[in-house]
């Protein structure tokens, strides 16, 4: 798992180390020893079930939190003990947070007052970032008289008016309604292009984390499990529950041996690529959208396995097929819609034939 | 799915302006009766002209003429009298000066501890709410006569600082404005406290991370957040503490030895002591008119807030 963070980090200073970190709360460690590196210019998200410790780790970035252990590098400096105030990173929350008696203006130029920058700096810089998040006009306003989406987008130009080296965003979509989620990942990646600045992200929705991050982490129980690009945490994840949790995943539990995985209940062993043959107990993990389905078997194939459809989910540009197995085993099946109307369509009740090639299969420890 | 709901919402409405109608009238008749009613008299006795027998005061509208309509008798002399005679314009001086005192340290000791309970492990808050309303369950009274046993030259006070050896000499705190201030601060802390944690407790923490994060110092994030966001509670607390304590009797008397020239002690004086019912209706009326002007200025700067406060 690390070679593939060293690959994008190169040579140079990582914009976030994080070294053996450790946070307690009470008798549980919501972070059980994390290292991790961040590159400069990365948009990084901590993906995980809530209660993984993602947030805890965000915030003890931004110096919210203290950790129990370990060390917190910032641009090769150690951050570890220096306070919220004094770190070059800003965060926007989950809440927003935005201050209720300050106008839209006052709050992106808090930072800056903080800072002691000239009254006249304060305002060029304030006005230049509203019109970057489009909210340009809306200085005066208060935060209660503005949607959620344009609360969104001041949190976010407050954070990003200081040019801080790192932005920090926790869950910053969650309380936008799906329309407006998917057309501000596209503006958070555009805007984040835009600054250049390295954006470290929480979230707990996988095709928020998918669309918009260069890399990400997935966690559980205070460790991280994998940490990749999106499309290796999809194609080649480390392990059942890193497959179970991006994704939807189809779990063949069974035996590996010289000629394929001897599964319980299926006639034949399945074939995978780079499968151990010792006997180890391992799962096959098949996408859903990796199974070809039709009504005849296929000439030759391996990994052959028939069933009956026992429910379709129609979803418009693809449909989901609940296929059950001779042995009772459920597979799941999504094919796109392309056939056009007049075909018939696989319904409910039809015999099936699932395939797969065996590269589409990955073998889990 | 929300057509029904809002049809639904909109019945509820029109049963519930009945339903509020009907409990505004309440309160609203009872502070008629018991508020305007007698307020209305002691307006209209301050116009009397004083005299000796019972009531000591000539009515003001006769009725004995046999008319349809009395005939008034009104006198504004006892209002200019306040203006005039020294005694009074001092006692509402001097009121306003022990209310304005006893106000200010009342914010200045409440804030902290209203901030400390507001920031306290929830499970702790209960607790020290009861401790800080604990002493209610004693009479007032019963109180106010405790502090005389505290502060008199040889009372607790006294005799602990001598035993310590800090003074050699009793300090003389009874019958001094100290003693009031002490009396007016302890009696009426709760009052201010109770209104400040209501608004401090109410502060999402995350505002004071945001400041902090944003490179605010805790003293500046204090300033710029949290003082501001608890201003609707400052303003509560001290016009809960102001109002009382300008009109305030026992203290003054039982603490400051009677001698304090405040404005119950002087209306008692002219009410009881001199029967001028219409010159102690007149401070009455003054006093309130003088209290309801900076209430009307505070009540408009608490709604101008108000849009502020429910934008979160």
């Amino acid at each position: 798992m690390k070679a593939v963070g060293d690959e994008v980090i190169g040579k140079r200073d990582p914009a976030i180390r994080f070294q053996a970190i450790r946070k307690r709360f009470g008798p549980v460690d919501a972070v059980a020893g994390v290292d991790l590196d961040i590159a400069e210019g990365e948009f990084f998200s901590l993906l995980g079930p809530s209660g993984c410790g993602k947030t805890t780790l965000l915030r003890m970035l931004a110096g919210l939190e203290t950790p129990t252990d370990g060390r917190i590098l910032i641009g090769g400096q150690d951050m570890t003990q220096v306070p919220a105030y004094a770190r070059p990173v800003n965060m926007m929350f989950h809440s927003y947070a935005l201050f209720p008696h300050m106008s839209v203006a006052d709050n992106v130029a808090f930072g800056l007052k903080q800072d002691g920058v000239p009254k006249a700096e304060i305002k060029a810089r304030v006005d230049a970032m509203l019109d970057l998040v489009k909210l340009g006009g809306f200085g005066g306003r208060r935060p209660h008289q503005l949607s959620g989406g344009q609360r969104q987008r001041v949190a976010l130009a407050r954070c990003l008016v200081k040019q801080p080296r790192v932005v920090l965003l926790d869950e910053p979509l969650a309380a936008l309604d799906k329309k407006l989620r998917e057309s501000t990942q596209f503006e958070l990646v555009r805007i984040q292009n835009q600054v250049g600045i390295t954006f470290v992200m929480v979230t707990h929705d996988q095709e928020e984390a998918m669309g918009m991050s260069s890399r990400i982490a997935v966690m559980s129980a205070g460790r991280i499990l994998q940490v990749g690009r999106p499309h290796d945490i999809y194609e080649y994840p480390a392990d059942r529950f890193v497959a179970d949790f991006i994704g939807t995943a189809n779990m063949f539990e069974g035996v590996a041996a010289a000629d394929g995985i001897h599964v319980e209940g299926l006639e034949r062993p399945l074939e995978a690529l780079g499968a151990p043959t010792n006997g180890a107990a391992v799962a096959l993990m098949v996408r859903p959208e990796k199974i070809a389905m039709g009504r005849e078997a296929p000439a030759g194939g391996s990994n052959v396995l028939a069933g009956e459809v026992t429910e379709i989910g129609y979803h418009g540009d693809v449909s989901s097929y609940r296929v059950r197995l001779a042995s009772g085993r459920l597979v799941l099946v999504t094919a796109a819609n392309l056939r056009h109307a007049a075909e018939p369509a696989v319904g409910r009740g039809d015999r099936v034939y699932l395939s797969w090639h065996p590269g589409n299969a990955v073998v889990l420890p | 799915m929300k057509a029904p709901a809002i049809a639904r919402n909109r019945g509820g409405a029109g049963r519930g302006a009945w339903g509020r109608r009907v409990v505004l009238a309440l309160p609203f008749a009872w502070l008629l009766a018991f508020f305007l009613v007698p307020f209305l008299i002691v307006a209209t006795i301050s116009l009397a002209t004083p005299r000796v027998g019972i009531p000591p005061y000539v009515p003001v509208f006769d009725w004995s003429g046999g008319h349809l309509w009395p005939s008034i008798h009104a006198d504004l002399s006892t209002f200019s009298l306040l203006f005039q005679d020294e005694l009074y314009v001092g006692a509402y001086l001097e009121s306003l000066k022990i209310a304005g005192i006893s106000t200010l340290l009342c914010l200045l000791i409440g804030y902290p501890m209203a901030l400390g309970i507001a920031r306290a492990a929830p499970n702790r808050r209960g607790p020290l709410l009861m401790l800080v309303i604990l002493p209610f369950w004693t009479s007032f009274l019963i109180r106010v006569y405790a502090w005389m046993g505290i502060l008199k030259d040889e009372g607790l006070l006294n005799s602990l600082l001598q035993w310590l050896g800090v003074i050699h000499h009793p300090l003389v705190i009874l019958n001094t404005d100290i003693a009031i201030y002490i009396g007016i601060v302890y009696s009426y802390l709760p009052f201010m406290i109770l209104p400040l944690y209501a608004t401090l407790e109410r502060q999402d923490p995350a505002l004071l991370e945001a400041a902090a994060d944003l490179g605010a110092r805790p003293w500046r994030a204090f300033l710029s957040v949290t003082l501001p966001l608890s201003l609707p509670g400052i303003v509560a607390g001290t016009l809960v503490v102001f109002i009382p304590a300008v009109g305030e009797y026992v203290i003054p008397d039982l603490l400051g030895g009677g001698e304090t020239n405040m404005l119950g002690k002087a209306l008692w004086d002219v009410f009881a002591m001199s029967r001028d019912w219409p010159t102690a209706s007149a401070l009455a009326v003054a006093m309130l008119a003088a209290l309801v002007l900076p209430l009307a200025l505070l009540s408009r700067f608490q709604s101008r807030m108000e849009p502020a406060e429910d934008g979160k």
